[in-house]
């Protein structure tokens, strides 16, 4: 003969853990899973990320912000550690201004070319919006109904 | 005639991968000619287990092909051009937009493979679906051949073997340990386990920690934001998270639980629960998808996600002796439905129906 199950009432076991969480007294966390944010850029993780735009838009503004990079900074330091800094930096100016212009000038092309990237697609959003539009228009007035 | 087993990717341990090597096992064992082929065969299977896809001598008309159906796989579209007869053996797709944010390959898989198993309609004469669940959702998906629900088989010999000690030791310490297992994936809703784990540990019990065995490869970001908030609740040093386990490993995670909790949402069949069945650990379950199917009327089932009911339910559970020895035996009555034997006889039966032998 088959084994039966043994009957448990959920309900009046339930009933008991209501009453137990009003007398334990808990207090809600206010943290819930969607307010925690892991530190996005990490290693490949952001190739997970979907695409938005306005993201694109942004990292392209700030690259063009820090495209140029400053090879001359304030000196600091009491009077003879600034002394010996500005002889420090006419001597290897005549190596790094170079180096630094390359990266500039390195830099100022990958600004234009993300922003080429960034029209591209903004160009193929709207070309497929007025597409879907032109379709919406046409199956609207094969169905005799008015887009607007 | 030939019965061919199709799948796009056979794996070391998984339970598509167990489910596959056992039909296999049952069919040769009847006197099918038959043979396993995926596109992707794993190194760690032993020798002849399954052959590359590649090399699949092309079917007959009379040759069946059994396809495993749990991704998606341009294999999806390849098997409905052969001229054979073919049966879908269904083992759900996890919904797209759980993967949203974390691993988009994994996303593409799913919603391909959701529209596959739509597309894929007319083309079975005959399907399996691990669970009650996954058969309505072939109906909803239009299937109108006849679905026929058949437990995964589960290896349960391999349970046998011995448990990796050090695990043992480590997690043997007079603390409560409260389990679950399976891949660390958002539709497992580990957040929600880690939020009543807090309660449990703040308001009940100090001495406890979650143990979350399961791979999180390819779901690092999903890992990092768990991480995160299991920090930000304070409760980081508690909840282990064990990555990639050895088949002993996890034998001993479960060898030293008090408690095996489920939040999940989306379940196609949950091989776990019927492990932690085995070892003997009382389930508390949320009620979602295929879950309160498979526990079949054991375990506890809870009815949403509330964090305080699941952890007042796990001091109820671990403290009411009579509760957990009811809970524990209606688990062994159930688990006696998985048992491979009954599954393979069935399994067999409706191939016998379905070639006509």
């Amino acid at each position: 003969m088959a084994e039966e199950m043994e009957k448990i009432d959920i309900d009046a076991i339930m009933a008991d853990i209501r009453r137990n969480i009003k007398e334990r007294g808990y207090e809600k966390t206010a943290l819930t899973f969607a307010d925690v944010h892991v530190q996005a850029g990490e290693g490949l993780e952001l190739l997970e990320e979907r695409f938005q735009s306005k993201e694109l838009k942004k990292w392209i503004v700030k690259m063009d912000e820090t495209k140029n990079v400053a090879c001359w900074r304030p000196l600091r330091g009491n009077p003879l550690e600034v002394f010996l800094k500005k002889v420090v930096r006419r001597c290897v100016k005549f190596y790094v201004e170079p180096i630094v212009a390359d990266q500039d000038r390195y830099n100022h092309y990958i600004v234009c070319a993300m922003a080429q990237v960034f029209s591209k697609l903004a160009d193929s959003q709207d070309a497929k919006i007025r597409k879907l539009e032109e379709q919406v228009e046409r199956l609207s007035k094969a169905l005799g109904r008015s887009t607007d | 005639m030939r019965i061919f087993q199709l799948l796009p990717v056979i794996a070391f341990g998984d339970a598509v991968g167990n489910d596959t090597r056992a039909l296999k096992k049952a069919l040769l064992k009847a006197g099918y000619e038959t043979e396993i082929y995926a596109d992707v065969v794993d190194g760690r299977l032993p020798r002849g287990t399954a052959r590359p896809y590649g090399r699949m001598p092309r079917p007959e008309r009379d040759d069946v092909i059994l396809y495993h159906l749990s991704t998606g796989h341009s294999m999806n579209y390849g098997v409905t051009r052969y001229p054979c007869r073919k049966i879908i053996m269904y083992h759900n797709v996890t919904p797209a937009n759980y993967f949203d944010g974390y691993n988009r390959d994994a996303y593409e898989n799913c919603r391909k493979g959701i529209r596959a198993a739509k597309g894929m309609r007319d083309a079975a004469e005959f399907c399996f679906a691990d669970s009650e669940y996954n058969r309505q959702e072939l109906i909803r998906y239009g299937y109108r051949c006849p679905i026929q629900v058949l437990p995964i088989l589960i290896p349960f010999e391999d349970y046998a073997k011995e448990p990796t000690n050090k695990v043992i030791r480590t997690f043997s310490d007079g603390k409560t340990n409260i389990l679950f297992t399976g891949r660390i994936v958002p539709n497992k809703k580990q957040e929600d386990l880690i939020l009543a784990f807090f309660y449990y540990h703040r308001y009940i019990n100090r001495e406890s920690r979650l143990i979350l065995a399961g791979s999180y490869v390819g779901m690092e970001r999903y890992k990092n934001r768990l991480e995160a908030y299991a920090k930000e609740l304070g409760i980081w040093d508690c909840v282990y998270f064990s990555g990639m386990s050895r088949f002993q490993d996890i034998l001993a995670y479960y060898r030293v639980a008090d408690v095996f909790l489920s939040m999940s949402e989306h379940e196609g069949f949950c091989v776990p629960l019927v492990e932690a069945m085995y070892f003997g650990i009382p389930i508390i379950a949320r009620d979602t998808s295929a879950i309160g199917g498979t526990l079949g009327g054991s375990g506890i089932l809870l009815s949403d996600n509330d964090p305080m009911a699941a952890a007042e339910m796990i001091d109820r559970v671990i403290t009411d002796r009579k509760l957990k020895e009811a809970v524990i035996r209606n688990q062994r009555i159930r688990l006696k439905d998985f048992d491979n034997k009954k599954v393979e006889r069935q399994f067999l039966h409706t191939m016998e129906q379905f070639v006509g032998r």
